[in-house]
């Protein structure tokens, strides 16, 4: 290629029309996502405190007592996958095609939620970020509404929410997860918590602070609700137990 | 009369604290950042998405700014590592294959050839900035970077292989390449001949047939 021909595609490339200003529906968002971020570095420089009436060594002392059970409801879940492993065995080409497909559709969630490339290297998402499980795991409805909830009347809030159907929400809003694993919402972005298959979450907020609402699987004739910080997806704020519906 | 801060001054004013800086410092360089990002990613909302995953990048982790390039230039790198990243992404994602005749086509518009369009067609600004962004769809991603940075927005092979964290003889390579590439698509474009443009077939940004030569 000749000077003169690599001269004439630079100018050509040169008179392209301007690409205007940003649109204001982009500001806007990307505002939101600062204002989010300058509001978690405040929370974060106040922290939840661990000991504030004593809630997180209540909480934690209560998760210590739930770990027989969650022993027993994972033997159950592995009792439960072999069993559908022989029936897709049974089933044929067919099964594992569609069993193929839907690992496939849960290594392109992970593609999306990867933080890959120099960008994360700058500073993307922070070491030791939840990761969340796409396979079977629901999403969040970015424009979706954010819940109410007061610590004081937890049990209450999160009973009215679920009675309501509000945490039946799709798993289409793993598509608002960016590389940080921080998902939309009207009022922001938040971390997403560690999600499993039959988990629900929500967009929430606990005594005015923003949350993450997650109704977990039923076991035992019962769900647990936790409500994590905003902040980081793995700070447990508060947590409840509500009786499985049938 | 309070002067306004440099953007060294908002970057220290952020890593001291003050919760308006950083937008502050967004809001300058907003709409330079959307063109390059825009430009590089050719969809607005894949470009609005590179530009949220940048915020949060250098948002949180402006104290890796070390002050040796201007903070625009960190800027642009940042923005530009994910718009490079998310297209790459695409790219793997994609099913559709580049059309087979690309070549053929894109040399149907050459100006050896007879099948230009009628000056009607690309009358509009609009539609001369599709052509392009056509065009620099059939390109690498780090060539199209490198030919929006440099030819696009006007930055010094200097600035950009600073942004783009590589040998300047790296970034004249991925622009020389990427005009070769874009030659024939765009031939007729060049001012002086607004009209005579040939059509450019709509491609998605999914594969680059070039490989990568590196000069330094």
């Amino acid at each position: 290629m000749t000077p003169e021909e690599q001269e004439a595609v630079r100018r050509a490339l040169a008179a392209t029309p301007p690409a205007g200003p940003m649109p204001p529906e982009v500001v806007a968002r990307l505002e939101a996502t600062i204002a989010d971020l300058a509001a978690a570095r405040s929370a974060d420089e106040a922290p939840p405190e661990p000991d504030s009436a004593g809630t997180v060594s209540a909480l934690e002392e209560r998760r210590r007592r739930r770990w027989p059970r969650v022993l027993v409801a994972a033997a159950s879940v592995a009792v439960l996958a072999y069993g559908v492993g022989a029936v897709l065995q049974d089933a044929g080409p067919q099964a594992e095609t569609a069993a193929t497909d839907s690992a496939g559709g849960a290594e392109a969630d992970e593609g999306r939620a990867e933080s890959s490339g120099d960008a994360a290297t700058e500073g993307g998402a922070a070491p030791g970020d939840p990761e969340p499980e796409a396979q079977g795991a629901p999403g969040l409805l970015a424009g979706g509404p954010v819940v109410d909830l007061r610590e004081a009347t937890l049990r209450r809030d999160v009973a009215r929410h679920v009675e309501l159907g509000r945490t039946a929400v799709t798993r289409d809003g793993l598509s608002t997860l960016d590389s940080s694993k921080r998902y939309a919402r009207r009022d922001g972005t938040c971390v997403l918590p560690d999600l499993r298959g039959g988990d629900e979450a929500s967009a929430a907020r606990l005594d005015g602070r923003r949350a993450t609402l997650v109704v977990r699987e039923a076991q035992g004739g019962t769900r647990v609700a936790e409500v994590y910080w905003c902040g980081d997806g793995r700070t447990l704020l508060a947590e409840t137990e509500l009786p499985a519906r049938r | 009369m309070d002067r306004e801060p440099d953007d060294r001054g908002l970057v220290a004013a952020h890593l001291s604290g003050d919760p308006d800086a950083f937008g502050a410092l967004f809001a300058r360089h907003r709409d330079r950042l959307w063109a390059v990002a825009l430009r590089t990613t050719g969809d607005p909302e894949e470009a609005a998405d590179a530009l949220q995953d940048a915020l949060v990048a250098a948002f949180r982790r402006m104290e890796s700014y070390r002050g040796e390039a201007a903070v625009t230039t960190w800027l642009h790198r940042i923005v530009v590592n994910a718009c490079l990243d998310r297209m790459r992404r695409r790219k793997v994602r994609l099913a559709d294959p580049l059309p087979d005749d690309l070549d053929e086509r894109a040399g149907r518009g050459s100006p050896a050839s007879a099948s230009v369009l009628d000056p009607a067609d690309v009358a509009s600004d609009h539609e001369r900035r599709d052509l392009v962004m056509a065009a620099l769809a059939t390109l690498s991603p780090e060539q199209r970077a490198a030919l929006v940075l440099v030819d696009m927005e006007g930055y010094s092979v200097e600035e950009t292989a600073a942004m783009l964290d590589c040998a300047p003889g790296t970034v004249k390579s991925r622009c020389a390449r990427g005009r070769a590439r874009l030659a024939p698509l765009l031939a007729g474009l060049a001012p002086g001949n607004p009209d005579a443009a040939p059509r450019v077939p709509p491609l998605d940004a999914g594969g680059n047939p070039d490989g990568e030569e590196v000069t330094r």
